[in-house]
């Protein structure tokens, strides 16, 4: 479907993609994460056409979409704030966009307006950060395009709005069509989303189905009975996320790993469930501080 | 393909983008030519009527109807100067062009489709004054001294005109990446002409190379000529008088071809837009090289004119200005170029 293929792009000299490549597959819903400015803005930017790759190519069924503007028909891009459109009543929106895809739900974006409460013939200048939010991925989400893309379409949202919205993201997943979300709230995507992306240095090395994710990365916590193994600890593949005296939370992310732990000496070990959170702060060598 | 070009969401979304234009061009055009020309021929007392009739009856050069047509050139310059920087520079900010780039068109379309509507204000207001002013003139007593041959051409001519300027400026606009680069740019390029006049006599002068050329009359009358290179300053074209004679092949030939060189040149450069760097002074990274350099000699040159204006005017006093001038400009013109503004 969407498939971006060895990406670069170099923005006031610093190389802020360096062959950045997946494949985005009809009927899911994938995040892309990665640490403050790690480029996940400016892949969306370049994946909508908004600026041009120095090398590499984003395809649509195989055509070119920097070649061939209107396969974006079937992309639309949410960005994080509608400033654009803020001159427009949200029903002038509506019918904007209506005049731009072919297949925009009219019926449905105004159904999921009244749904959120939404004001239709109010400005969109007018509404609060998280209606706006609300408001944009509703529109985004009725132009029934065969590729969405959210940049953190959540922000700003209060709970109860959260909690539908992504709902309301779930629901608009059809067998045709996939839906890209950019975000720093990791504990969402990992109860919507089907795959991640992790951008680091520009690369997107590390893909994965989640629930492959979850069963090859074990997290345990871990009690020693003679103090910890420092030797087994300091492996490659094993990752202290925490530890409080004897007590260790850790990653791991291999089989074998697992088997010479119970080799240790240890007084319990006990395997907990694996949050995004915690493998993204593995991956991003941070304390997962991400945006 | 027609029909999609037609398309009209992105005509929808450019028309909203600067409709206010379209009612200050037509409300400001109508209270230029045919309000002034109501209120000289229609409203006014009768015998301020009768005096305008005897002062076109005593003078056959003076032709009133002409000067009104320059009043509405000279509005609508400044207007097709508003309207191109509202649709391009000021589009790069607060997001707008990311929005109107991701959308499912591509750069020509979206450019054709700015020009096109730009034109169509422009050529709208125009026709529309014109046909509301022509009505006026035709039920006033000034009817039976209009040349209508020469109100069209002049009509025309203030048209082309227009839209050389407005199809220039929209082109400047694809190289800068912000209103205030649009504008600064646009000033830059309209003095430019006269700046290099002007750098051309002071070097001479400082360098004592004579710039006055002595030549002779057929009668034997002595006239001097300057030898600076004779550079049409773009003034003289914009505000060419509607009443002039000068009017010929070349003057037609030439606008055209301005109009189609800058949309094709506009068109290329918004084709390879890069709005990652909208907000600084070029968006091209090779023509900030070009700017750099450009701009740091024209500093240079200047600074070179106010030494020799501040101390005694002679090669020394120049080169050192000259020197000086060369390293501010190159440093004032490297902190400019790396500034973003994020209005």
């Amino acid at each position: 479907m969407l498939r971006i293929d060895k990406l670069h792009k170099q923005i006031d000299g610093r190389a802020v993609l360096q062959g950045a490549s997946f494949e985005l597959r009809p009927g899911t819903i994938t995040g892309l994460i990665g640490r403050n400015g790690t480029g996940k803005t400016t892949l969306m930017r370049l994946l909508t056409g908004i600026y041009d790759p120095d090398r590499g190519q984003v395809t649509l069924d195989g055509v070119d979409i920097h070649r061939q503007a209107n396969v974006k028909r079937d992309i639309v891009f949410v960005p994080d704030a509608p400033t654009a459109l803020e001159g427009y009543t949200l029903k002038q929106c509506g019918q904007l966009y209506g005049k731009i895809y072919p297949s925009f739900d009219r019926l449905y974006f105004e159904d999921i307006i009244g749904r959120f409460k939404l004001p239709l013939n109010k400005s969109v200048r007018s509404l609060s950060k998280g209606m706006k939010m609300l408001f944009s991925t509703a529109l985004g989400l009725a132009t029934r395009a065969r590729v969405i893309l959210l940049d953190e379409p959540t922000n700003g949202v209060d709970a109860v709005a959260k909690k539908q919205l992504l709902a309301l993201i779930m629901e608009s997943v059809t067998p045709e069509s996939c839906i890209l979300i950019s975000s720093h709230m990791l504990s969402e995507l990992d109860r919507i989303a089907d795959s991640i992306i992790l951008l680091r240095d520009g690369r997107t090395e590390e893909q994965w189905l989640l629930e492959e994710l979850r069963m090859q990365v074990r997290k345990l916590q871990i009690v020693f009975n003679e103090g910890a193994s420092m030797d087994w600890l300091s492996q490659n593949e094993v990752h202290v996320l925490q530890q409080i005296g004897r007590v260790y939370t850790v990653l791991l992310e291999s089989d074998a790993l697992y088997s010479s732990l119970m080799k240790q000496d240890m007084l319990l070990v006990d395997e907990l469930a694996l949050a995004l959170e915690d493998w993204f702060s593995w991956k991003s060598g941070g304390d997962g501080d991400v945006a | 393909m027609w029909r999609n070009f037609f398309n009209t969401g992105l005509w929808s979304k450019e028309f909203r983008q600067v409709r206010f234009m379209l009612y200050a061009i037509l409300g400001l055009g109508f209270i230029t030519l045919p309000l002034v020309r109501m209120n000289r021929w229609w409203f006014a007392e009768q015998r301020h009527i009768s005096n305008s009739v005897e002062n076109i009856i005593m003078n056959p050069d003076y032709e009133p109807w002409l000067y009104d047509i320059m009043n509405l050139q000279i509005l609508m310059l400044v207007m097709g100067t508003i309207l191109a920087i509202w649709q391009i520079g000021s589009e790069r900010r607060a997001n707008m062009q990311e929005f109107t780039l991701s959308l499912p068109y591509s750069r020509v379309h979206i450019y054709t489709v700015k020009w096109l509507l730009g034109v169509a204000f422009l050529l709208g207001s125009f026709f529309l004054s014109t046909a509301v002013d022509a009505s006026v003139i035709c039920t006033s007593e000034l009817a039976p001294f209009v040349e209508w041959g020469g109100y069209a051409s002049a009509l025309l001519r203030a048209l082309l005109i227009n839209l050389a300027l407005y199809t220039f400026v929209l082109a400047v606009g694809t190289m800068c990446g912000s209103v205030i680069s649009q504008l600064s740019f646009l000033g830059i390029l309209i003095l430019m002409p006269e700046f290099i006049r002007l750098m051309f006599d002071r070097f001479c002068w400082a360098f004592d190379i004579p710039t006055l050329k002595k030549e002779t009359t057929i009668e034997g009358m002595v006239y001097y000529t300057s030898k600076a290179p004779k550079v049409p300053t773009p003034d003289r074209w914009l505000f060419y008088d509607a009443g002039s004679e000068e009017i010929n092949a070349w003057f037609w030939g030439a606008t055209i071809a301005i109009i189609v060189v800058c949309y094709v040149l506009g068109l290329f450069l918004y084709v390879r837009n890069e709005a990652e760097n909208n907000g600084k002074l070029v968006i091209f990274p090779s023509l900030e090289t070009i700017l750099r350099g450009g701009f740091t000699i024209c500093f240079a040159l200047l600074g070179a004119s106010i030494a020799t204006s501040l101390f005694t005017n002679g090669p020394v006093p120049y080169s050192l200005g000259f020197l000086a001038a060369l390293v501010i400009g190159y440093l004032m013109i490297r902190k400019l170029t790396k500034l973003k503004l994020k209005i």
